[in-house]
């Protein structure tokens, strides 16, 4: 710092730095950069490797199974002849069920929060409320169906009681992800209907909804592709292992393609784990083909969301 | 005639206002609906604390709540029955102590790659994948436990049993590192440019301004996010269930079965358990243990959020 | 000269944002950059120390910067050494949300530096008139003070780390007009012992604070003279438009 010897502006860089009080480190730091570069870099690689491995696995031990038998067989107590058919359907009906009620509920919810409330303390505890709903455990929403539903409102271990319980399980992230998106429509769309006379409902009906939907689909599409693959809450509600016979009403027992899969992946016979894999590979076409749908919705929205 | 005129035009004037008020009818029946709907959530919540009161309450009628929470024997089923619950959160706690052993770095490592280092199309390219780790069904990450990862751990830890914590704990890392990931990714992006160029104006690396500046700045987000993450291992169910085994075990060795609060829930409840018995009630009360656990870990979070977050302006 | 441009044509993606540029720059000299917004003087003064390296589309066509003998954008030459040597204050002040200590000290701290970081922190404080306002607060938030003393402790952040160049990018462009005097005051001071580069907006302020004055139009530096010959007697018709406030 108290440079005595004069700097002039012939003086080289070199020359200039020697006195200052700073050792020369940039051939350290820059390694340590290099290394903490290549760490993070890694990390990042190893989520994606058990992503591989974990696909490569199940596709390595399932894939044999999977023909179109088994698909449109019953289970059945010899794996060879068991198949994912009263699953596929009941986690059909089941998912349907449940998107539906958690449409209906978790939209409206959502219109009702972020369009026609005001911002009052009542409301803020309910938004407080759905942020911790968010976070509960599925299994407790299982305790929830088995004595509301199954109990209570006497749907008993049926498709009706699973939908319902599954719809509650959804509705927190339905109704958060559905305010995001009507968050993003610009305010100026709703003052030009309201100033046309349009009523506070017919303003999100026509023209506040419509322009959030595709954003709402995202967040609507990931939290269904959630419950499809969701075999905890159901069990607590009553699925069943073995149904050979197809479901006649609502009220009908029920078996889903995660439950049947747990079932099978826990017994210690070796075909049982494989066809547990097929059925897995099911499981994961579906649930991967409908959040990659999600995806796709976002990424578009993401690069033209601009107001 | 003009009497009708004026007749007709009443008519009319009144047929608009019943027209009008019809609108105003349906509109408040469409808003009442609507926040019906929102108080549906409410709803929810009252329901599970009651539920999870009155029947743990009928259990700890007969088990006493001091005998619950500290007792160190968790034999539920098999005579003489007895219900302490510490082995079944000792078994939560490694399990969820372990998965943020693995989401916590490797989470945070790659939430620094993508908001730091990855470029857009890079980045376009790492976060849909990363979503679809997350969105793999636990059930499948709980298959993959017992054949690929458990036969792993054998292979150069012999002593490992067929079923063992870690295998669970490993998995479950993976199934909440997106979480982790996409959280902290938020936090680190949420810090401004021009804190980024007023450590390089500085002459620091890049490796310097993430991890002395950003971090730092973004700590309270990531610290939140790391609690949410162990909260949701906590509450995590079939992957667990799978591979973690059922033998509740009072032991810190991860290589050996042991079995949390949610997968005894599940090993009751695949059973068909009578209304009314203390192995339902149990379960219930086992939930709210699981409950009280997570939702003050939530609460948590949302308060260091609150309480340290950086506005920037 | 101490840094210069030469012949330097800078573009983002297609467009050239800086045509032709030829700049030289002496010691312990304030030289203001003026010129009406988008005439490219913010990204001909982030060139001098990289920090444009950071914008992806940012290109060097054409030129160089010398800073002293060293050909700034040479691909065997280390930003991170640059900035060693070449500080920046930005437009709007950014200390880090940590405390005034930490603010003045990380700097050099990772650049190796060997002597008493107290009197590093004080010497620097002072020289950026700062000292007294905060002695007493040294552990508190920098992002507590007030928007001038932000400001003021990015400029001791700079000097702390015993720069050769100090570049200033309309430091004064987010404070009241006290804030400002002080910080133009400051400026003055620090002239003695820095080569100062401040691109401003503000005609009075670059008439003040600076010896040279450069201005630039559309990404051509028009002309380049003594503060005084270019206020009272432009040679060029564009900046004694722009200085008489016809434009800009």
């Amino acid at each position: 710092m108290n440079t005595e010897k004069p700097i002039t502006p012939e003086t080289s860089v070199r020359e200039a730095i020697l006195d200052t009080p700073f050792k020369d480190n940039l051939d350290r730091r820059n390694f340590n950069a290099k290394i903490f570069n290549l760490v993070i870099l890694l990390a990042t690689c190893l989520a994606m490797l058990i992503l591989g491995l974990l696909l490569w696995r199940i596709g390595e031990q399932g894939l044999p199974w999977l023909n179109w038998n088994f698909i449109t067989s019953f289970p059945s107590r010899m794996a060879a002849r068991a198949g994912i058919f009263s699953a596929l359907i009941g986690s059909a009906c089941i998912i349907i069920l449940t998107g539906i009620i958690a449409v209906v509920l978790g939209v409206s919810a959502a219109i009702y929060l972020e369009e026609m409330s005001a911002k009052n303390r009542i409301n803020q505890l309910i938004e407080l409320n759905i942020a911790n709903l968010a976070g509960i455990p599925s299994l407790v929403y299982g305790m929830l169906g088995l004595a509301v539903f199954v109990r209570f409102l006497n749907f008993g271990r049926s498709i009706m009681a699973a939908a319902c319980t599954l719809a509650i399980m959804i509705l927190p992230v339905i109704i958060i992800s559905s305010r995001e998106a009507l968050r993003t429509v610009p305010p100026s769309i709703r003052l030009a209907a309201l100033a046309l006379g349009a009523t506070k409902w017919q303003t999100t009906w026509h023209h506040v909804l419509p322009a959030a939907m595709p954003g709402m689909l995202t967040g609507i599409i990931l939290a269904i592709s959630r419950a499809l693959g969701e075999a905890a809450p159901l069990i607590l509600v009553g699925g069943v292992t073995y149904i050979a016979f197809l479901p006649n009403s609502v009220y009908d027992s029920f078996t889903t393609l995660p439950i049947q899969i747990f079932n099978w992946a826990g017994r210690p016979q070796e075909e049982f784990q494989a066809i547990a894999a097929a059925g897995i590979i099911v499981l994961l076409g579906l649930v991967l083909f409908t959040n990659g749908i999600a995806i796709l919705i976002r990424a578009r929205l993401e690069d033209k969301n601009r107001w | 005639m003009p009497n009708d005129t004026a007749k007709v035009a009443t008519a009319g004037s009144s047929l608009q206002d019943q027209a009008l008020l019809k609108i105003r009818w349906s509109e408040i029946a469409v808003v009442r609906f609507l926040q019906v709907c929102a108080w549906i959530s409410v709803l929810t919540t009252v329901s599970i604390v009651g539920i999870l009161i009155v029947e743990s309450s009928a259990f700890f009628a007969v088990i006493s709540l001091g005998s619950f929470i500290t007792g160190t024997d968790w034999s539920p089923l098999i005579e003489p029955r007895s219900f302490g619950v510490v082995p079944l959160i000792m078994g939560t706690v490694v399990v969820s102590v372990g998965a943020c052993i693995i989401a916590v770095p490797i989470g945070l490592a790659s939430a620094i790659y993508l908001a730091e280092y990855a470029s857009l199309r890079v980045r376009r390219f790492l976060k849909p994948t990363i979503e679809l780790l997350a969105g793999i069904p636990s059930v499948v990450f709980g298959y993959f436990a017992v054949t690929s990862v458990t036969p792993f751990l054998q292979w150069f830890l012999p002593s490992t049993e067929v079923f063992n914590a870690a295998s669970a704990a490993i998995v479950l890392g993976f199934m909440v590192l997106p979480m982790v990931a996409s959280l902290c990714d938020d936090a680190i992006r949420a810090a401004p440019r021009s804190v980024r160029e007023g450590g390089f104006a500085l002459a620091a690396t890049k490796a310097e301004v993430s991890v002395d500046i950003l971090l730092p700045a973004s700590m309270s987000a990531i610290m939140a996010s790391f609690i949410l993450a162990f909260a949701r291992a906590i509450g995590e169910t079939m992957a667990v269930a799978l591979a973690a085994g059922s033998t509740p075990n009072m032991t810190l060795n991860p290589l050996v079965s042991m079995q949390t609060m949610t997968g005894y829930i599940v090993q009751v409840a695949m059973g068909d358990i009578p209304h009314g018995t203390i192995e339902y009630q149990s379960i219930f009360a086992v939930a709210a243990t699981l409950f009280g656990i997570t939702l003050s870990l939530n609460l948590l979070s949302q308060m260091i959020v609150r309480r340290f977050a950086r506005h920037w302006e | 000269m101490v840094i210069a441009a030469q012949d330097l044509t800078l573009a983002y993606g297609d467009k050239n944002i800086v045509k032709k540029v030829s700049l030289e720059v002496g010691p312990r000299t304030v030289t203001a950059l003026i010129g009406p917004s988008g005439c490219g003087k913010s990204t001909l003064l982030r060139t001098f120390n990289r920090m444009n390296d950071f914008v992806p589309s940012f290109r060097l066509v054409d030129g160089k910067i010398m800073y002293r003998d060293l050909n700034v954008y040479s691909g065997d030459v280390d930003p991170v050494f640059i900035r060693r040597r070449v500080g920046m204050v930005f437009q709007k002040p950014n200390p880090f949300p940590s405390s005034i200590y930490k603010n003045i000290t990380w700097g050099p701290s990772i650049n190796g530096y060997t002597g008493d970081f107290d009197q590093l922190v004080e010497s620097s404080l002072r020289r950026a008139a700062l000292w007294d306002e905060v002695k007493d607060k040294l552990n508190s938030s920098g992002l507590a003070l007030s928007g001038g003393q932000q400001q003021r402790l990015c400029i001791a952040r700079a000097i702390a780390m015993d720069p050769d160049v100090i570049l200033m990018d309309e430091p004064c462009s987010a404070l009241d007009p006290a804030s400002t005097a002080r910080i133009e005051d400051l400026i003055g001071e620090l002239r003695e012992r820095y080569t100062i580069l401040i691109v401003t907006h503000n005609m009075q302020q670059a008439a003040r604070v600076s010896e040279h004055t450069a201005f630039m139009f559309q990404g051509e530096l028009i002309e380049h003279a003594v503060t005084k010959q270019i206020f009272n007697a432009p040679k060029h018709k564009l900046t004694e438009d722009y200085i008489m406030g016809r434009f800009g």
